[in-house]
């Protein structure tokens, strides 16, 4: 064939990409599961997996405590990256992270009513987590119809809105939630934590996250699809209301999973998509695929740094905050993303 | 594919009343009336993204209206005014969207049909541009593109909105000569909406003409030149075609703004 | 492309490096191999002449847990400056190994012991490092019970774990008591006994008075706060023979009111809470208060706090309720009995001794 003599660069460079950031995720992994306040080298590490390490309390920290978390951080980070970059094609804009327009701080509040009212269950957590990103996910989809536009105001807008709503009610239910009991449990979980993960929750999640990813990769097509406009993907054949419906559910499960026992993570949902376009330069699946990984990148490293800067936990979103807000400001202020004008007309 | 009385339009809007008029494989059709006259109406209507209220419109002996979007999307393609993608992606992924009616729910795409869009971007000349970022890309070679990927998606019918509007005058000439190239080598029914019936009686094989609802079929092939100039006049005012070195130019000698 | 990406990768593992780095040496230099659990043993089998000693002992925590031990714990870490206090108290404090965040903020540890300061911090009310507990390799943990998940965790970890909620007076004695239980130590009656005793000698110097003073309780973060009827603020003002101006107040926590509500008051005193974050005279120079009783007298005043927080169950809370016996009944009270009472209650189950000086010039207005 003729073309091969134009050499793919584009596609060569995202599997490259990739394959390093999968092999660095992996890297990570390992290298992060010996970091943290229970002393556990890496030899003490390999004993413990051949079975053969002699402190009990070592194998027991080591399967309950670090190996969930440091799944758990792997987990968050590929969701919230997937995720992230699910939400800026289907609502065409690169700014439509769960975190900005909203979606993540609806599931918080839904979560924490939950922690309030049914007082703890995992199930009953994620579920109201599930619903209230839900409820935000509609609201932004009925203003971004309302207003015609999908211009980045429209979206900081629905932000700002759905966050003054989740902080309204996250505060009443303080102020009603029996402050003995629940409110430490809200207002820590509100700036997000990977310290308080066991085995014990990573197993009740885990099938609602794997039940999310799995429905994402199986409609990548669809996804690839959504990002074209109404008209051009209903006169490809897709359902676009409907499809775009069940894909939206897919990644707000996906989010609801992860943050129902995390608290808020902030701004890797954003960056992550940011930084793999910018490598793979093509919003291919690879482009999904690639910051799902730098999620998992950012997540791993920020919750090390969490658990090791100081003697006690530190909330990973002021981490993943300081590394996050100023690259959002960077990002707003160069030309590029500013773009509201084109879509505006339309 | 025939358009027998069709109603419809937006709800509770702008609506068009009992609207008939064929599209036959292998010709070109410019769809020709003034701003508002229901032009992208009736390019919704056929592709399903408007509710017709009554009427049907058969292509392929099946009433497309009743169609189930993939099935429709199998007979009809659409070349928007143009694409609305906001992320870098490449040329040849955009073409292969086209594929969308024909795979099955978790499919993508396998090796057949990337062949196949790379194949249709060679016919339109453009091959070389398989790996560039198609936001790059000139309006009209974006065009190309799109048109690229509504032969992939195979349709006898494709439905084109003012493919030529955001362009210049050369890239114009080509883009619609490149048009009645693909009608006549594929067999397509095309039907084209545009504002400039110059190019419509240079390029295109009937003119469907709407003034007030009302629809006006005119052969080229066939029909009187004073005929079609009598017809035309009715919406663009007082024109007069002249025919010059085998082509047609229109001189509007009055403008009538009532 | 390939640069840029492989800088980055170069950071991530430079950053990777640094975390590894920075974990605390205090955790680095630590063995949990074997050989410590075996020192242990050794070292309770050399203090064989506590009762406990390889003896069972089951205790009920305040979330209802059966909390069983067996061996005198020799490692214990406390989360919570009350329970901190009280360890302190029962003579624990050299087995104390991990402690409360912000610790420095209680000027307690400074007079008992400042090598307290240096213990790793484990946590708050609200979260704890659950790896940074195990890694102390304690052999009991008190925790407040706002932090119920991590106590099952620990508790399933097989870590000994209580959660304590010493939220008044009873809950409290029952904390001292099962700490007491849980450890051998035998001071609890003794601490308990004397906290009684205090009080009662406080209900006979106002237990015939009919007219009772009128108390206003300004929280710590802003006046308008007010302790409610069942928190421990509340028993506070009762024992010191006052009435509570919110009592009417039915809740568990601090509840914020009107300038009008404060008014309709009419508090004979106002005291401000130990951490207070506003002056006496702020509240002397607020307008808005002018015509109040306590305001016109100059009966404004702040909870000392230069040891404890005695506006909160913490054991030394019985020097609070003295304290505002002197100001509501100085007459009868004076400040002299107070003073003896701080230097009395520290020397006897805390171990030092306090400047009667700084104490007494404290008193004079």
């Amino acid at each position: 064939m003729a073309n091969l003599k134009n050499i793919d660069r584009s596609a060569a460079n995202s599997n490259k990409a990739v394959v390093i950031s999968g092999a660095a995720v992996i890297l990570l992994f390992f290298i992060s599961l010996s970091i943290g306040k229970f002393r556990l080298s890496i030899w003490d590490i390999l004993e413990i997996l051949s079975g053969i390490h002699g402190n009990e309390m070592a194998v027991k920290v080591f399967f309950g405590l670090r190996l969930p978390r440091n799944i758990m951080a792997l987990m968050a980070g590929m969701g919230l990256g997937v995720a992230g970059n699910i939400f800026q094609s289907i609502f065409k804009n690169p700014l439509a992270s769960p975190d900005i327009i909203g979606v993540t701080s609806g599931a918080s509040a839904g979560a924490a009513f939950c922690i309030v009212f049914l007082s703890g269950g995992i199930f009953a957590i994620t579920f109201g987590a599930f619903l209230g990103g839900i409820i935000a996910i509609s609201f932004v989809i009925g203003l971004v119809r309302l207003s015609r536009t999908r211009d980045i105001k429209t979206y900081v807008l629905s932000g700002i809105v759905i966050n003054a709503i989740s902080n309204g009610t996250i505060m009443t239910l303080k102020y009603f939630a029996d402050p003995e009991k629940e409110l430490g449990a809200i207002e820590f979980w509100a700036m997000g934590s990977l310290g308080g993960i066991t085995l014990e929750k990573l197993s009740k999640v885990l099938p609602f996250f794997c039940a999310g990813i799995i429905g994402i990769y199986l409609f990548r097509w669809t996804i690839s699809i959504l990002s074209l406009s109404d008209e051009e993907a209903g006169a490809l054949g897709v359902n676009v209301g409907q499809s775009r419906f069940l894909i939206l559910l897919l990644s707000t499960l996906t989010v609801a999973s992860i943050i129902c026992v995390t608290g808020l993570i902030s701004f890797v949902a954003l960056i992550s998509p940011h930084v793999a376009r910018a490598i793979v330069k093509r919003n291919s699946f690879k482009a999904t695929l690639l910051s799902g990984l730098l999620g998992s990148i950012l997540m791993i490293i920020s919750d090390c740094l969490a658990r090791s800067l100081l003697y006690s936990e530190l909330p990973v979103s002021i981490i993943t905050s300081f590394i996050g807000a100023p690259y959002l400001a960077v990002l707003v202020g160069r030309k590029r993303w500013s773009m509201g004008e084109k879509y505006e007309s339309q | 594919m025939r358009v027998n009385k069709v109603t419809g339009g937006y709800p509770g809007g702008f609506a068009l009343k009992d609207i008939s008029f064929s599209v036959d494989a292998g010709k070109v059709y410019a769809l020709l009336g003034l701003n508002g006259s229901g032009k992208t109406t009736i390019i919704k209507i056929i592709l399903g993204l408007l509710e017709a209220w009554t009427g049907n419109i058969y292509a392929a002996d099946r009433d497309i209206l009743v169609m189930k979007e993939r099935d429709r999307a199998k007979i009809i393609s659409y070349v928007p005014q143009y694409s609305d993608i906001v992320f870098d992606i490449s040329v040849i992924d955009v073409v292969l969207m086209g594929v969308s009616p024909y795979l099955k729910i978790f499919q993508t795409p396998g090796r057949k049909y990337i062949d196949r869009a790379y194949y249709y971007l060679g016919i339109l000349g453009i091959e070389n541009l398989a790996h560039s970022n198609y936001q790059v890309l000139s309006g009209g070679q974006k065009q190309l593109v799109i048109i690229a990927r509504a032969l992939l998606q195979n349709g006898r019918y494709i439905l084109m909105d003012e493919p030529e509007s955001s362009l210049d005058l050369v890239h114009k000439n080509m883009l619609m000569r490149k048009i009645r190239g693909i009608a006549k080598d594929y067999k397509k029914g095309c039907l084209i909406s545009m504002h400039n019936p110059e190019y419509a009686l240079n390029f295109c094989d009937n003119i469907i003409l709407i003034n007030d609802g009302l629809v006006t079929e005119l052969d080229l092939t066939a029909g009187d030149m004073s005929v079609i100039g009598g017809e035309l006049s009715k919406i663009y005012g007082d024109i007069e075609i002249v025919e010059y070195g085998g082509k047609y130019f229109i001189y509007q000698s009055h403008i009538d703004m009532a | 492309m390939k640069i840029k990406f492989l800088s980055l990768l170069a950071v991530v593992l430079v950053l990777i490096a640094g975390a590894g780095c920075l974990s605390p040496p205090a955790v680095e230099d630590k063995n949990i191999g074997g050989g410590r659990i075996s020192d242990i043993g050794d070292t309770s089998i050399a203090d064989g002449s506590s009762s406990q000693s390889g003896q069972q002992v089951t205790v009920t925590d305040h979330l209802n847990r059966s909390v069983t031990i067996n061996k005198k714990p020799e490692r214990i870490i406390s989360s919570y400056y009350i329970s901190t206090s009280a360890l302190i108290a029962l003579g624990l404090k050299d087995n104390l190994v991990g402690i409360e965040d912000n610790a420095q903020k209680r000027p307690i540890y400074s007079f008992v012991a400042p090598d307290l300061l240096d213990l790793p911090s484990v946590g708050t009310v609200k979260e704890l490092n659950l790896e940074g507990c195990i890694a102390l390799d304690p052999d009991l943990v008190v925790l407040p019970i706002k932090l119920k998940d991590q106590i099952n965790t620990l508790g399933d970890m097989g870590i000994t774990v209580i959660g304590v909620n010493p939220e008044n007076q009873e809950l409290l004695n029952e904390m001292i008591i099962m700490i007491a239980r849980l450890t051998g130590s035998d001071r609890d009656s003794e601490l308990i006994d004397y906290c009684n005793m205090k009080e009662n000698e406080l209900q006979g110097i106002h237990k015939e008075s009919k007219d009772k003073p009128k108390v206003y309780l300004a929280g710590n973060s802003d006046m308008l706060k007010t302790a409610t009827k069942g928190m421990y603020q509340n028993e506070l003002i009762e024992s010191a023979g006052g009435v509570n101006v919110a009592g009417n107040i039915d809740d568990t926590y601090w509840a914020t009111i009107s300038y009008e509500q404060l008014i309709e008051y009419n508090p004979d005193f106002i005291i401000m809470a130990s951490n207070a974050e506003y002056t006496i005279e702020d509240i002397l120079e607020d307008r808005n208060l002018a015509g109040i009783t306590a305001i016109k007298n100059g009966n404004v005043f702040k909870m000392p706090g230069q040891f404890e927080a005695w506006d909160s169950p913490v054991p030394s809370g019985v020097l609070g309720k003295i304290w505002l016996a002197n100001i509501l009944y100085g007459d009868s009270y004076s400040y002299t009995t107070f003073v003896d009472n701080v230097c009395e209650f520290y020397e006897r189950f805390y171990g030092f001794k306090v400047d009667t000086k700084e104490l007494m010039a404290d008193g004079q207005p």
